[in-house]
């Protein structure tokens, strides 16, 4: 070991640089100076890298290497320059090689390390770089925050209670609407368990929902009785949901919950009207019918025993007494005929028949047959649109029209009676329209022509007994839709008819 | 519907209207029929009559005209309880409604065993030509 170093260092055969050429004094300090300033720089700038790697140590991985191999390569190269300084007067030019050697081993070594690395250090950001990215994640989190505030925002201001609940039922998030609702400040509620909402029985109900929600259903516009916190009751529908988190994690159960006591207490006192109403039709067609048929008993007395009368003593009596006779037998004729107009109208309602898909077509049809005389007499002509299906009772549709068509003929004018059958779709009804060009109406009495015994001709003038279009008003009623007349005097009489299209089951799937 | 008289018993009506029993009671003076005419206001009377029918101390009656609209014991309960004797199930009784338009009487009175229908009738001439349709 000595040896080697005393070989290494062995100046034999060089002479020291001062005496090798022909230095000035100058020109050697000037090496000497700059050689020693350029070792003492070499030898600081490593001590620099070691504490910047000391404090990053955040570098990614060939990095810190590359730094020490710089710093070694720096060491080495400050070595040379110092050993070039010595060498003015001790010729140690075998140790001069021996550390130019290392250097250079050095430098490539380092080399080798920094060209894979070059890549890597440019893939490194720069600062400038990284601020942009700050900055657009900031801007980023500011959306963020203001995305959350407007949702927040409006999660305060619905009228609706939002709640929110955790895994283990206990209320998380309470907005002012559950306050307004419930009357629970937030701080009253939050932590406590969500069932305190609910009464006794109906926790089982709620129970459920939760559950159903935590598996990922959404329940829709539950309706039920919850509790405030006065104990009072009040109607709700709750829509109740699960959310997650980003790892889709179930985290918690929200509900908003709607306060529907005015629109379930509307509701009850529609339904309690409803009621009372087809329970006041029930009782007035009982009473019809009753009335009716009651009447009919003495009215037959009268009928029957003037018949009686006329059979055994006409012949007896003289002209004055049979014409008495005759004016009773035709009053009370009459008599019989609106007992059982009124009969037939109580049983519109009560004693119709059932509801089905009925072609109009047909029914107009049956209408027509029955009028075959009426329409042969008076040389009438129809022409008809092509009329729909609808959920009706068909006996009572026939009877509709033929009541309409009757009374366009009946109410002629000086021209051969014509009728136009319109029919027009809408969106949720059909309109028909039964047009005629006979005597029509004055408009005031558009009304007054659908109530019950209703004449506006004297009875010479024009039979019937002013039930028809009582009756028809009455059918259409029954079937959900409306009737009303136009027209004016001379200019004929249109009837329109509104029908509901809706439930025709097989044809329209919503209700 | 043609039904000819069973026997020379009498001719039974069964009404709780006075007026009507007394009118009936002329048209069928007026007919050609000479049975008895034997008339009741009360279903209860009418089947008293039946139950000495069966123990033969009153002749079979050849027809029975039965209201259906009568207090108490309606005319439907009379006519189950004639049927519901096997003596009576060939008796013809004709069920008499206050009015053709009721379809459910109709209905009623078939499942009940009735023989036919009459309505009640405005005039004599029809209830006579009824009763002149039934003669041997």
């Amino acid at each position: 070991m000595n040896a080697v170093l005393y070989g290494v260092f062995d100046t034999s055969g060089f002479p020291a640089r001062w005496h090798c050429g022909n230095w000035s004094e100058r020109l050697g300090w000037l090496h000497i100076v700059s050689d020693i300033m350029i070792f003492g720089a070499y030898m600081a700038i490593p001590i620099a890298l070691g504490f910047f790697i000391q404090q990053r140590r955040d570098l990614p991985k060939p990095f810190p290497v590359v730094f020490w191999l710089f710093g070694a390569f720096i060491v080495c190269c400050g070595l040379t320059h110092a050993i070039e300084a010595i060498i003015f007067w001790e010729p140690i030019y075998r140790a001069a090689g021996v550390v130019k050697a290392a250097t250079a081993a050095v430098s490539w070594t380092t080399l080798a390390f920094l060209v894979p690395a070059v890549p890597k250090a440019l893939a490194l950001r720069s600062p400038q770089h990284l601020e942009r990215q700050v900055e657009q994640a900031t801007a980023e989190l500011r959306r963020e925050r203001d995305a959350a505030a407007h949702l927040a925002r409006i999660v305060e201001s619905s009228q609706d209670a939002i709640i929110s609940q955790g895994l283990d039922g206990r209320i998380r998030s309470w907005n002012p609407g559950a306050f307004r609702m419930f009357g629970y400040a937030p701080d009253e509620i939050v932590d406590q368990r969500s069932d305190r909402l609910v009464p006794g029985p109906r926790r089982t109900e709620l129970a459920e929902a939760l559950e159903r929600a935590r598996q990922g259903h959404v329940i829709n516009a539950l309706e039920s009785d919850w509790l405030r916190k006065d104990g009072s009751a009040i109607a709700v529908s709750a829509t109740i949901f699960s959310f997650s988190n980003e790892r889709g994690e179930l985290n918690g159960v929200a509900m908003i919950v709607r306060d529907i006591t005015s629109r379930k207490r509307e509701q009850d006192a529609l339904q309690a009207k409803t009621a009372e109403l087809q329970r006041s039709n029930e009782e007035l067609e009982q009473f019809a019918y009753i009335a009716s048929h009651d009447l009919q008993e003495p009215l037959r007395m009268v009928v029957n025993f003037m018949d009686l009368l006329k059979r055994g003593y006409a012949p007896n009596l003289d002209e004055l007494a049979n014409k008495y006779i005759e004016f009773a037998v035709d009053g009370a004729a009459r008599m019989k005929q609106l007992i059982d107009a009124l009969l037939t109208y109580s049983r519109v309602d009560g004693r119709g028949g059932s509801f089905g898909e009925v072609s109009l077509q047909d029914a107009y049809r049956g209408a027509m047959d029955d009028l075959r005389h009426l329409f042969g007499e008076s040389g009438a002509s129809i022409e008809s649109d092509e009329l729909p299906v609808v959920w009706a009772d068909p006996r009572q549709m026939q009877q509709v029209f033929q009541n309409l068509l009757a009374n366009a003929i009946k109410f002629r004018g000086e021209a051969v009676p014509h009728i136009r059958l319109e029919c027009e779709e809408h969106a949720a009804h059909w309109e028909l329209r039964v047009r005629d060009n006979g005597i029509g109406f004055e408009p005031r009495h558009a009304e007054r022509i659908f109530q019950m015994f209703q004449r506006l001709h004297e009875r010479s003038r024009y039979s019937g007994n002013g039930i028809g279009l009582a009756i028809a008003k009455r059918i259409i009623g029954r079937h959900g839709g409306r009737i009303w007349a136009t027209g004016g005097v001379g200019k004929g009489a249109t009837f329109h008819i509104t029908l509901p299209k809706h439930a025709l089951p097989q044809r329209d799937s919503t209700v | 519907m043609t039904v000819q008289l069973a026997n020379d018993g009498p001719v039974v009506m069964v009404d709780d209207n006075a007026g009507d029993l007394f009118f009936v009671q002329r048209c069928y003076m007026a007919s050609k029929l000479e049975n008895t005419w034997l008339p009741f206001t009360r279903g209860i009377d009418f089947l008293a009559h039946l139950s000495r029918v069966k123990v033969g101390e009153a002749p079979m009656p050849a027809l029975v005209l039965l209201d259906l609209n009568m207090p108490g014991m309606t005319g439907l309960e009379v006519l189950q309880a004639t049927r519901a004797e096997p003596e009576f199930a060939a008796l013809p009784i004709f069920c008499v409604l206050t009015s053709s338009t009721d379809p459910r009487d109709r209905e009623l009175a078939v499942g009940y065993g009735a023989t036919g229908f009459r309505t009640k009738a405005s005039n004599a001439d029809e209830y006579i030509a009824f009763f002149d349709a039934l003669t041997r």
